[in-house]
């Protein structure tokens, strides 16, 4: 298994998706930056409405495909 | 419930599927799991073997890297060594197996293949080269296709030409249908693709309920997700009800995300016929680009040799994609066919099924094993006198039980 995967499932061609805490918007280029699991990404925000700090989403292939309440689904 | 952990909670677990095999009864159930995430769920914490041995879990064909056939490796590959060409993918398909090996071989052969985790790195490997061909190999369902479409209209917005797709992505429903009208398999319902849903919805799964009378449950990927479908699948099919239903309504709304349905539309158009590995060809179950973005289609630009390649003979990919074999009863499964060594796709991706098997359910195999090998019965899943499914003894008698 590749170092790079998340819980042992390859996270880009898997269909999983994982959950970003959002820490800041840049509405401009429509990307959230937050962490998974602690580590640093951005993801494209342009299929959510209104991304805010403190959001949760959830993310696949580097794009935010729905959002959650804070603190479910294991964020 | 509100946290992962509590979906995670082995108590409410085990009284889960005692309730589960209290209420099976004598009938031998057969639920499909049509998405490769729960595959991997149910291998990794064991639901197999808490569940009653009459209620058997199904894997169906929903992993991405799975269900590539090998001819459309083969056409990535040559894409690769074109000359110019960065090569980009996601990091399991480069170890799906071609004709003539696979992407990281090409890769130590000299091609410029690349891992990416998004079509949105590809995309700026693509502006940090603007005298390279950056080329994307999409695959996946529906899940991964609002990524790949989203890409490809920030690259025409941003005016970056040197972009290419080489479009896989595939669709959910046509596999079901396909698996639905085949007379292999009996199946009392489905888990339903909780990613795949949090795009489509819900409703596109009434076709199974309406014209198949089989219920579908949508449900989540922790392991009380699963018990709790299976569940209710077993409770309509025992209140005479056949419905649509949303066990994962924490992620998934019933009308799905209508904005990449939009944008998916916008970018994608769907194909006439694509083959999947095992199932073969199968008509509208695949996206290609419009017309719009032709500039990007990979297929269109580059020359793409398109030859079908059949698998290799030892391959039993497709009996297991359906759900019709058990991985264990491939006769190179664990010895020929390792992660390390796949020869089929399944054993590539973890959410292959026989992947799963090899990483998690050597106590499993070892139990259905120990029981054909004393009863002298089918095993599991393997028992509708398939002509694919017919394993005999002494090839069970040849499979070593994995000790790894
Ligand atoms: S063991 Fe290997 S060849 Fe056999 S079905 Fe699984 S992946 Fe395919």
């Amino acid at each position: 298994m590749s170092t790079e995967c998340h819980d042992e499932v390859c996270i880009t061609c898997s269909d999983q998706l994982l959950s970003l805490i959002v820490t800041g918007v840049d509405l401009d280029a429509s990307v959230a930056r937050g962490t998974v699991d602690g580590l640093a990404t951005e993801v494209g925000i342009e299929l959510i409405d209104e991304v805010l700090v403190g959001d949760v989403l959830l993310c696949h292939g580097g794009v935010a495909l729905q959002r959650s309440a804070p603190l479910e689904v294991g964020a | 419930m509100k946290f992962a952990d509590e979906f995670r909670d082995a108590d409410l677990a085990r009284a889960l599927a005692a309730r589960i095999a209290g209420e099976a009864g004598d009938k031998h159930w057969k639920i499909m799991e049509v998405c490769g995430g729960h595959t991997h769920t149910i291998f990794k914490y064991g639901i197999e073997d808490l569940l009653p041995s009459n209620v058997e879990l199904v894997h169906g064909p929903g992993c991405p890297v799975c269900v590539i056939p090998m001819g459309r490796v083969d056409d990535g590959i040559a894409v690769a060594h074109e000359p110019g060409v960065i090569f980009t993918c996601f990091g399991d398909l480069m170890r799906v197996p071609g004709s003539d090996g696979s992407l990281l071989d090409a890769k130590a052969a000299g091609a410029d293949v690349r891992m990416v985790y998004s079509p949105l790195d590809a995309l700026k490997i693509a502006q940090q080269n603007p005298d390279k061909k950056v080329v994307f190999y999409a695959i996946g369902f529906e899940t991964t296709a609002p990524s790949t479409a989203l890409t490809l209209l920030r690259a025409k917005a941003e005016g970056i030409r040197n972009l290419f797709v080489f479009c896989n992505h595939v669709t959910i429903i046509p596999p079901m249908k396909a698996i639905l009208d085949s007379p292999d398999l009996r199946l009392d319902g489905f888990l339903g693709p909780g990613h795949v849903s949090t795009v489509v919805g819900i409703r596109p799964f009434e076709f199974v309920t309406n014209t198949y009378n089989k219920p579908v449950v949508v449900v989540g990927f922790e392991p009380l997700d699963i018990l709790q479908g299976v569940h209710m699948i077993m409770q309509q099919i025992q209140e005479g009800r056949c419905e649509v239903e949303n066990q994962y309504r924490r992620v998934v709304h019933d009308d799905g995300n209508p904005k990449a349905l939009e944008v998916l539309a916008r970018v994608f158009k769907l194909r006439s016929h694509f083959e999947w590995r095992g199932l073969g060809f199968i008509s509208q179950s695949a996206l290609e680009l419009r017309d719009e973005f032709a500039d990007h289609d990979a297929e269109k630009v580059f020359s793409v040799p398109g030859v079908r390649v059949a698998d290799p003979k030892a391959c039993q990919c497709g009996e297991v994609l359906k759900g019709v074999l058990k991985p264990w009863e491939c006769k190179v499964f664990g010895t020929a066919c390792t992660p390390e060594t796949p020869i089929g796709t399944c054993m590539v991706s973890s959410e292959g099924a026989c992947a799963a098997y090899y990483n998690f359910g050597r106590y499993s195999r070892a139990r259905d094993r120990e029981r054909v090998l004393a009863s002298g019965e089918r095993p599991a899943g393997n028992g509708n006198g398939t002509a694919n499914g017919a394993v005999a003894e002494r090839d069970l008698r040849a499979i070593p039980v994995q000790t790894r």
